[in-house]
């Protein structure tokens, strides 16, 4: 195990391992089996701040974030 | 301000009218504000009694539907007897009984891109308690671009989203910034449920916004989506993101139809 793996925390219940300074949010969603088909459908937040989708191949991160990962909902 | 409140007015409103936040200034622009009510479901129900109580002065209503026996759990302004009628009928003939001094424009359509060219004007606020996402985005385009503030709420099971789109903060982007898009066969009422408690919730937090906005008050929402979770009673405020290439407010929303 490499010493720079590190976790980040999802929706407040899970922990999921990373690679510090290497693995991006896509790494993340891949992890949690959401693919990109149904992933159009989800948002994204760092710290409370929301990460646009185009911004999540480059969304770099480096342990101890909390992720909030949250889908669309329609209903009225 | 134009027009002064009537001596019933006063009486009707007087309990509002004693919040340091309202006044006899906010309740006169609450009556001159032109509300648009998109979908007269469990959240459009709430939210427009809540307006109309509040003496929003006038409320359009649309939505193509009738009403169900299925409704009536959450969709708490029908009746029995209004099974089969249109529910921006009824719900407006119940706004009518509850508030005579406001008027209530009801419209029997969907909400589409033809009904977005005629209706989409003058309005100072367009609430979203549609049920699709189809709507929801059309809505969220066609409010961007005729630079009306927009209200969108939504809810499942136990949980809703809310956030407001307006003008004067798309800095902070709107609803497709926030999901690129969305499918209609992936959840609804019909096929994942929801507690009607859960929708009174959500639309009263919507009714509360939309007030607040019209009294000419800053929204948090406005650059942020509020996550509503009636389980664990935990809440989530998320800072909003613009996407410069969203099709609906990016630099390139050119390429969408233009009210």
């Amino acid at each position: 195990m490499p010493s720079n793996d590190q976790w980040v925390s999802v929706n407040q219940h899970q922990k999921i391992t990373i690679e510090a300074g290497t693995s991006t949010l896509v790494d993340v969603l891949r992890e949690l089996e959401i693919d990109s088909k149904v992933a159009v459908a989800v948002a994204v937040a760092i710290d409370n701040q929301i990460v646009t989708q185009s911004a999540w191949p480059d969304t770099v991160l480096h342990g101890g974030e909390q992720l909030s990962i949250f889908g669309a909902i329609a209903g009225g | 301000m134009a027009e002064a409140l009537s001596d019933r007015e006063f009486i009707r409103y007087s309990r509002q009218l004693m919040l340091d936040q309202w006044q006899e200034e906010g309740q006169l622009r609450l009556k001159q504000a032109k509300v648009l009510i998109i979908g007269c479901g469990g959240l459009g129900n709430t939210a427009a009694s809540l307006l109309a109580g509040a003496g929003v002065g006038q409320l359009t209503l649309m939505d193509d539907d009738s009403v169900e026996l299925s409704n009536l759990p959450r969709q708490i302004s029908y009746e029995m007897d209004d099974i089969d009628n249109a529910k921006a009928f009824a719900l407006a003939n119940r706004l009518r009984e509850q508030n005579d001094d406001i008027e209530v424009i009801a419209l029997k359509q969907r909400f589409d891109l033809s009904c977005a060219k005629h209706h989409l004007i003058k309005f100072d606020l367009v609430l979203d308690c549609s049920d699709n996402f189809t709507t929801r985005f059309l809505l969220n385009q066609q409010c961007v671009a005729a630079q009306l503030p927009l209200l969108s709420a939504s809810v499942i099971g136990w949980h809703g989203q809310l956030l407001m789109i307006t003008p004067k903060t798309l800095e902070y982007g709107c609803y497709q910034c926030v999901f690129a898009t969305a499918d209609d066969q992936v959840s609804n009422c019909n096929n994942s449920g929801v507690a009607g408690s859960a929708v009174a919730i959500v639309a009263s937090y919507q009714a509360n916004e939309a007030i607040r906005f019209l009294l000419g008050h800053v929204s948090a929402l406005s650059q942020s989506i509020l996550l509503i979770d009636t389980l664990s009673a935990n809440n989530q405020l998320l800072q909003r993101t613009r996407n410069i290439d969203c099709v609906a407010c990016g630099d390139n929303r050119s390429m969408i139809d233009a009210v």
